[in-house]
């Protein structure tokens, strides 16, 4: 039993091919930039994607930020005008008035 | 042929990526079979290999020859073997189409005799689970078990000792069985 158990164990346990990709996931981690060497590839992929809404995520608020300001310099702008337009009709008006009385 | 294979390991050393290729495509089948008869899982078993070989990747130059490489290969991948069973719990996963054999002609009642062989394997113990594969997967002697894992001979002749009754125990009960 003792030689038979051993015969089996040897052919049960023989090596066996590695998968056809395996060597190339390999190299290809160990040719990743150094920070991403340490990450399984779907860690890799998901920390770049962080990274990369991160990035964006920043360009959003500077861009919201930049169309804020200009939405409240157009506002002033408009302001200005308008009050120049509002000076405009009430000195207007007061020359009118003065017309009316005079006639 | 040594001479070929520590000159491989020199330039690796020397950080030629392809000369560490040639020592991946040589040691890929030893470390993937390893894990694969521990978790009996070829997902588990490919993360294990692509660890140990990163692992290699980066101690690399601390490697003193081709059998050294051989013996911290073997090492590592145990280590990193009991390590993860001990995190979790492994799920054995009992698919046949995992377990063909390359060369063998005579299929079906070995098939299933080798199958109990390992669903028997992967029951053991971890740490008789490891020298059972050292000895009849890597075809090492207690000694050289002792040596690649640092451990006592006698401890290693002990586990093997009792995988091996434990083994012969089931395989008889499994035999004994009424059909």
């Amino acid at each position: 039993m003792s030689d038979d158990l051993d015969q089996m164990l040897k052919e049960a346990l023989a090596r066996v091919e590695a998968p056809a990709d395996l060597q190339a996931k390999i190299m290809a981690r160990v040719n990743r930039p150094r920070w991403r060497q340490q990450l399984r590839p779907w860690a890799a992929l998901a920390a770049s994607l962080a990274l990369g809404f991160g990035v964006w995520s920043g360009y959003q608020e500077r861009q919201a930020k930049r169309n804020g300001e200009q939405l409240v310099y157009a506002l002033q702008l408009a302001s200005e005008k308008m009050s120049a337009v509002d000076g405009r009709l009430k000195r207007s008006s007061g020359t009118i008035r003065i017309e009316e009385m005079t006639r | 042929m040594r001479d070929q294979a520590d000159d491989i390991l020199a330039r690796a050393q020397d950080g030629d990526k392809a000369a560490f290729g040639s020592l991946v495509g040589t040691y890929q089948a030893m470390v993937f079979s390893a894990a694969l008869h521990f978790f009996r899982n070829r997902a588990t078993a490919e993360e294990i290999a692509q660890d140990v070989f990163f692992d290699l990747f980066r101690n690399v130059k601390s490697i003193e020859s081709e059998a050294h490489l051989a013996a911290w290969l073997r090492r590592n991948t145990i280590n990193r073997c009991i390590d993860r069973s001990r995190k979790k719990s492994s799920q054995l996963e009992l698919a046949a189409s995992d377990w063909d054999a390359p060369g063998r002609t005579d299929f079906e009642p070995d098939i299933f005799a080798y199958e109990r062989v390992r669903e028997q394997v992967a029951c053991l113990p971890d740490e008789q689970r490891a020298v059972v594969i050292l000895r009849f997967q890597e075809d090492l002697t207690p000694s050289e078990i002792a040596g690649t894992l640092r451990l006592p001979v006698n401890t290693v002749k002990s586990r093997l000792h009792r995988a091996l009754g434990s083994l012969r125990q089931k395989m008889e009960c499994k035999k004994g069985q009424p059909v």
